[in-house]
């Protein structure tokens, strides 16, 4: 559908506005790799929680994946939630044993109404900013993420990043054969300005983000999700 | 682009007289540079941060051929197509064909200025279509048939009591007063918009940036609003400027850095989505189709111009912002979807000089959005290259063209400009009252000076002009 005219005419008068300009130069330096030096993983965590919770965000530690299921009860008690909640295929396609005390009632389906609470993995943390990245895949239709009046996320500590440089560098290497669809790097919940101050949360998506950070070196090494298997 | 900045010296005395929106923009004076200029404080090297966001951006416009090139060539590989518009209408006609394809009539948006520029809602509306805006702030103006007051905050001109009469105007909801809260409105928003997302055929976002390593697409916000819009209607269209596209991923991260910073305060936005084509195989959800519409309109011819540093511009809106004039009169008086500095400096560019020669000349260049600006745009340089042109091509009315002969003739002679000065300000201090902060202040200037004191006072000039203590201290140090 692509109009070649259209096309052409707007390079050829690209091409003569850079005509004044000498040889396009090389790539810029990427940016500051050495900005976020923190020394040892427990103050990236740390640094990690700090951020997300100035964004409105709450977090807690949790020793192992296994006691991931506790961790949601607890958080939907004490929040006055129902114990009903969507989880992404991710954290428990395989894993019979995920909520084995039975504790929870976990529904399969699309969200179409509002009030919903959705459990997802992480491709990983960003301590620089206190945000989560998610990614789409066959198992988790990220769209959840943004219906859901609630969202838990499960964070595998050793997915935390320092800065952007270091994550970019390790995403671009498991992503080497193509990126996700939708990669979503979320910060607390969703928020608007629009209705004065101060800002309010839960303007379409959820206005609630809990972080489950799970202290073991992963859940399944990688959040549970295996990256860039979509293929 | 159509603009009603040949108005603006109306405009201005009706944003003037607004009370409501005065009281909004001093919201905007007082907290906006705060909030920024705490966010800058609690990072240890945002100047360097800067000084890598702004070479990103030169970088990538001086090779934008070939990063367009390589985006397109990606885009088509994971299965999107690309679309090339040389002005507003050729984009406009461009998406509501993609409409039609799509074969439902229900659109959803989230903001975009390119949309706005191009004047896409009421195209598509003509073409039959039902638009809804699901940024809020766009939303409440689209219910009220408004224009964007603000780049980022486009109903910041718009009380809540005007949102609640204009939610209650248009919802379908049964009751007898309007919504008073805040809280009871953004439940009723959410409810309604919902609704929308959930129908909709087409999503339309715009773009932040374009990466051209992947052909992907990054767009900010913090409602959320857009990743609805983008994943689950059936199509998704990204309308954008041709100039947002930067080289790498890992670019993007250090203009996200100075964006939000810069425009909210904010380390990172709520939500950053990169976005790259349609539905992939064994994906339940998501886009089936995925277009990007890369518009021109009139970006292309200031490549290489003695405006081509403004292309750089990331839309965070500081300059706004921290402007003496925006925070004074706020966006509609400039009568153009672009307003504050970066408005002053792209409205002629885009819509032609001759309608705009006020906006450049609504400048006190006192430099604060240059100095704000993460990708060291040199806005006052800018203004005043229009300002020169529209003296040289003698679009000012002719009492300011000669005003400005006469400014020129008394710079040129320091004899004249050192007597003119120093009458000058000792007519305006004699006119001066002291002020409750043991300065002097003017209440009213006579004729031309009326225009200033109608709305606020005029600090006194000092009893001696610099050149004068500057002589008395070299010359007390001498003897």
């Amino acid at each position: 559908m692509t109009n070649r005219s259209a096309r052409d005419e707007i390079m050829s008068s690209i091409r003569s506005g850079l005509e004044k300009f000498a040889k396009a130069p090389e790539p810029v330096q990427q940016a500051v790799a050495e900005r976020a030096k923190m020394p040892d993983r427990e103050s990236l965590i740390e640094t990690f929680r700090h951020f997300a919770a100035e964004e409105a965000a709450t977090s807690e530690r949790v020793d192992g994946s296994a006691d991931v299921p506790r961790a949601v009860v607890q958080y939907l008690l004490a929040n006055a939630l129902p114990l009903e909640v969507i989880a992404a295929g991710q954290i428990i396609s395989g894993r019979p044993d995920w909520n084995r005390a039975g504790e929870l009632d976990i529904v399969d389906r699309p969200i179409r109404a509002d009030g919903d609470t959705v459990v997802t993995g992480c491709f990983a943390g960003l301590a620089e900013s206190g945000a989560v990245v998610t990614i789409s895949s066959p198992d988790f239709p990220n769209e959840l993420q943004f219906l859901a009046a609630t969202h838990i996320v499960v964070v595998p500590a050793g997915r935390i990043f320092a800065d952007y440089e270091s994550f970019w560098q390790i995403a671009g290497q498991e992503f080497a054969t193509g990126m996700p669809r939708s990669m979503n790097w979320i910060v607390g919940p969703s928020r608007t300005a629009d209705l004065g101050v101060p800002s309010r949360l839960g303007a379409h998506g959820p206005s609630r983000l809990h972080l489950l950070i799970v202290n073991e070196p992963g859940v399944d090494e990688r959040g549970g999700d295996e990256p860039g298997v979509d293929e | 682009m159509r603009t009603t900045s040949r108005r603006f010296h109306t405009q201005v005395r009706e944003a003037l007289g607004n009370d409501t929106l005065r009281t909004s923009l001093d919201g905007v004076r007082r907290v906006m540079p705060q909030i920024r200029a705490a966010a800058v404080d609690q990072c240890d090297d945002f100047s360097a941060l800067c000084a890598r966001a702004e070479a990103v951006r030169r970088d990538a416009l001086l090779r934008l051929d070939q990063l367009l090139e390589k985006f397109e060539q990606k885009v088509i590989e994971s299965g999107g197509h690309v679309h090339w518009a040389r002005n507003g209408q050729e984009a406009t006609e461009i998406i509501a064909d993609l409409c039609a394809a799509a074969g439902g009539r229900r659109i959803i948006k989230s903001k975009s200025m390119v949309s706005e520029e191009i004047e896409l809602n009421p195209a598509l509306e003509t073409a039959g279509y039902d638009v809804t805006e699901t940024d809020l702030g766009e939303y409440i103006i689209q219910l009220r048939g408004e224009k964007p007051s603000h780049i980022l905050a486009p109903s910041l001109h718009v009380t809540l009591e005007e949102v609640g009469e204009a939610f209650h105007a248009h919802h379908d909801i049964e009751r007898d007063t309007p919504p008073t809260e805040a809280g009871e409105m953004l439940l009723e928003a959410r409810g309604v918009l919902r609704e929308k997302f959930l129908s909709a055929d087409v999503g339309i976002t715009g773009a932040n940036f374009l990466v051209a390593e992947t052909g992907g697409a990054v767009i900010v916000t913090n409602e959320g609003n857009a990743d609805l819009t983008m994943s689950l209607p059936d199509t998704h269209i990204v309308v954008t400027g041709i100039e947002k596209v930067v080289p790498s991923l890992a670019d993007t991260g250090t203009l996200l850095r100075v964006l939000a910073r810069s425009a909210i305060g904010e380390r990172l936005s709520n939500y950053t989505t990169f976005v790259h084509g349609p539905r992939q195989a064994g994906e339940i959800s998501g886009p089936r189709k995925f277009h990007v519409v890369l518009v021109d309109n009139g970006r292309s011819a200031l490549l290489g111009s003695e405006f081509h540093d403004m292309l750089r511009c990331i839309r965070c809106s500081a300059c706004l912002n921290h402007c003496p004039v925006y925070t004074a009169v706020g966006g509609h008086a400039y009568g153009s979807v672009y307003s504050g500095p970066m408005g002053a400096v792209l409205t002629p560019a885009f819509a032609g000089l001759p309608g705009t020669v006020h906006l450049p000349a609504a400048s006190t260049f006192c430099g604060h959005c240059e100095a704000v600006c993460p990708v060291g745009i040199p806005l006052v340089q800018l203004l005043r290259r229009w300002r020169e042109k529209s003296f040289s091509q003698s679009l000012p009315a002719a009492g300011e063209r000669f005003g400005l002969r006469v400014w020129r003739f008394v710079n040129r002679w320091p004899t004249v400009y050192r007597a003119v000065t120093t009458f000058g300000a000792m007519v305006i201090r004699s006119l001066s009252v002291p002020g409750s902060d043991r300065r002097r202040w003017i209440k009213r200037l006579p004729f031309p000076g009326g225009a200033w004191t109608q709305h606020r006072d005029m600090p006194a000039p000092a009893a001696n002009s610099f050149q004068t203590r500057w002589r008395q201290r070299r010359s007390g140090r001498e003897s």
